[in-house]
């Protein structure tokens, strides 16, 4: 029952990174991609019917987090307090700019243009170095309480993931605007995701053996990083013979697989602790009790089957490039 | 420095400007979904403009909630630690559903609606509004069941300090649930039709062409406040009684805030009820539109109700110190231990990101409210070089 919820966390929160994360990287282009403000609102429009079902998978996440395992929930954001707190501002700054940005038809909207890239990329960056942070270990004593070093959750590692989830990002990006940007953007899209190829495979490497050298994860980890490593040569090969839909797919699961490492990394521990004889989480002790999640199971699922549906006919809807008789809302 | 009193302010800032919009969602969201009822049953185009000016001012509010949400999500795992250590295995299941069954499916199903103008099925349109309507009441039921919760921990036990749930059901009997619940939707109820009034009163202060659109929206809104109001003080004085019995001496508590904001509180509402039978008095022949005094009035009064709900706000939680779960566990004990100096960061930054982008927000609604709807035409026939806007 654990395992099925631990999977249920680990699917809501890939899908958001698998769906999300082309938002994030759609907007840290905003500003090279769309030169003018036709050029901006198609770009914009290209995730325009996408956004709003996108962004909340995240929400689900946390609320499956809380329901489901509260005694992780209750650790894991106060263990790296100020990524958490970046990663807000960035995505409430980035949400919130593109949904008020184009309201008015005569308003300027420089300020929201910079609101829009500038959230995008300090989303990715809190991201990467969240998630560093979670294979590294959270500084927590050994009662589970936060060492007062500022610095902590800032090491390099932590930082190599910052930058890394700034390539991916925008490598999957740059690949869904090759497929649903109007024409005209199209070679600018592949050239872009072409470019972020080599960086996203060196911070798969380095990420990798420093990590095997830094940590003590299990081979748990392994089918994760195979995944990582194989869609991101799909993405390549795809994206050298322009076949743009399975670069798309590629890169979303390509920004989804470190999810998956950081869920299975340490199994059956939930989390851990970076400090000596410091804290640590199994999945088991995470978990709300077995009542709980009888009740969740009886609650969530459907709802979840049936939201998926829902989303699914919005992608079926929106399979094509955005046109002269698209809808623009953002 | 003391984390606590930050940690508590910070959390107070988000709920508050968070509790701004959801108010208003939730009261606009119904009058959008009649007015669409309405312009689907009926063939009045005047119906039709009206749900697309309303609703882009409920898509513009909209946004703000859903980010302000967040933020509240994350604080109960970034500062409330303990809260999740001792009720996690209770208080974290209305939340879930609430994210999932609820907020999950309201925003998909106003995607669909945005991305669906004149290019769905008219009936299925309809229905995606009253679908996003319908999980907007159900994110405040599961949202006001996790709050009854701390104010009244009912259906549980504690066992070595940690709370175990009995009966899942005793947490929707919750008295601190059932009196307060109707008390808030109505208050969001009366938040939209003040709203909806005073955009429209201002339109007639400066003598709109736009009178057939404007006498409607104003019917519908003034109507609305009238149910809304007479509701919110029902509900509002039916508490007092179970608020008796399961928290006695609340209102006479030590903290002298709870006291004044509930008189103003009551004051409001009541001002609020006269307002709104004078108003329905005077829709007779459309008196209401001509008395310019009183449109002045109308206009001034669109904050009453926010005020009055960010006042009810602090007697309920303010009277529910220092407990965070009343009788279980305190504020000062579930406060995690993050350096006072990281929390004060994260409080300024929040709180200035938060006013930045309201007041950008409100000057944004107060601009699309001020330029009225759409002309006939141009809703009508988009031109073809220009982009397809969604209108809303």
């Amino acid at each position: 029952m654990v395992i099925l919820w631990w999977c249920v966390l680990g699917f809501l929160t890939a899908g958001y990174f698998a769906l999300a994360g082309y938002d994030y990287g759609v907007g840290m282009l905003l500003g090279r991609l769309g030169r003018d403000e036709a050029g901006r609102r198609r770009v914009l429009g290209a995730f325009g019917p996408f956004f709003l079902a996108n962004e909340v998978w995240l929400v689900a996440a946390v609320g499956v987090l809380f329901g489901a395992f509260p005694h992780l929930e209750g650790k894991v954001f106060a263990g790296a307090y100020l990524p958490v707190v970046t990663l807000l501002l960035g995505l409430v700054t980035f949400t919130a700019a593109v949904q008020l940005r184009s309201r008015r038809p005569d308003a300027r909207r420089g300020a929201w243009t910079l609101a829009i890239t500038v959230g995008a990329w300090v989303t990715a960056v809190s991201w990467g170095v969240f998630l560093g942070n979670l294979v590294l270990g959270l500084p927590l004593d050994a009662a589970g309480k936060p060492t007062g070093d500022v610095l902590a959750v800032f090491s390099p590692y932590a930082l190599l993931w910052g930058a890394g989830f700034v390539a991916l990002f925008g490598l999957q990006g740059a690949a869904f605007l090759a497929v649903r940007a109007p024409a005209e953007f199209t070679a600018r899209a592949n050239r872009i995701a072409k470019a972020l190829l080599a960086p996203a495979l060196a911070f798969l490497v380095v990420a990798v053996v420093w990590g095997a050298v830094e940590t003590t994860a299990s081979w748990s980890v392994l089918p994760a990083i195979v995944l990582a490593f194989g869609a991101l040569g799909v993405a390549w090969t795809a994206l050298r013979s322009a076949r743009h839909k399975t670069a798309l797919v590629a890169t979303m699961t390509l920004s989804a697989a470190p999810v998956l490492a950081v869920g299975t990394a340490r199994l059956p521990e939930a989390l851990v602790s970076s400090v000596d004889g410091g804290f640590s989480l199994s999945l088991t002790e995470a978990a709300t009790s077995t009542e709980m999640l009888g009740l969740l199971t009886f609650v969530l699922p459907p709802a979840l089957v049936a939201i998926a549906a829902v989303q699914w006919v919005t992608w079926r809807r929106h399979d094509t490039r955005v046109d002269q008789r698209s809808l623009l809302h953002f | 420095m003391d984390a606590l009193p930050i940690a508590r302010l910070q959390f107070a800032t988000t709920t508050s400007f968070h509790f701004l919009f959801v108010l208003l969602t939730l009261g606009l969201v119904t009058l959008v979904a009649v007015m669409q009822t309405r312009s689907a049953f009926g063939a009045k185009p005047e119906l039709t403009r009206m749900t697309r000016f309303w609703g882009k001012l409920y898509v513009i509010n909209y946004a703000l909630g859903i980010v302000t949400g967040i933020v509240m999500e994350f604080q109960f795992g970034l500062t409330w630690t303990g809260l999740s250590a001792v009720a996690g295995d209770v208080f974290g299941a209305p939340l879930a559903i609430e994210t999932l069954v609820a907020f999950f499916a309201e925003s998909t199903f106003l995607g669909l609606w945005i991305f669906g103008w004149g290019r769905l099925n008219k009936w299925v349109h309809l229905a995606l509004i009253w679908l996003v309507t319908l999980t907007a009441y159900a994110s405040a039921l599961f949202i006001m069941v996790a709050n009854s919760f701390l104010q009244n921990p009912v259906g549980t036990h504690a066992e070595n300090g940690v709370l175990k749930l009995d009966d899942f059901g005793a947490l929707f009997t919750n008295p601190a649930l059932t009196s307060s619940l109707p008390h808030v939707l109505s208050a969001a109820l009366m938040t939209g039709g003040f709203f909806v009034v005073g955009v429209s009163a201002y339109h007639f202060i400066k003598r709109t062409k736009e009178i057939e659109f404007f006498q409607r929206s104003m019917r519908i809104g003034v109507l609305t406040s009238l149910v809304g109001s007479t509701l919110v003080i029902g509900f509002g004085f039916a508490q007092f009684g179970p608020l008796g019995e399961y928290h006695p001496g609340k209102l006479e508590g030590a903290d002298p805030i709870v006291g004044v904001s509930l008189g103003f509180m009551i004051q409001i509402g009541f001002i609020a009820f006269l307002a709104s039978i004078l108003g329905t008095l005077l829709l007779f022949r459309n008196w209401i539109t001509k008395v310019r005094p009183l449109l002045y009035v109308m206009v001034l009064a669109i904050p009453l109700p926010f005020v009055a709900a960010i006042l009810g706000w602090l007697v309920r939680e303010i009277g529910r110190q220092p407990w965070l779960i009343r009788g279980q566990l305190t504020t000062a004990d579930a406060v995690a231990a993050i350096p006072a100096g990281q929390i004060l960061f994260s409080f300024i930054a929040f709180t200035l990101l938060f006013l930045v982008l309201a007041i950008a927000d409100w000057v944004l609604m107060s601009r699309v409210a001020k330029r009225g709807p759409e002309p006939v035409e141009e809703a009508a026939a988009p031109r073809a070089e220009l982009p397809v806007l969604s209108g809303v």
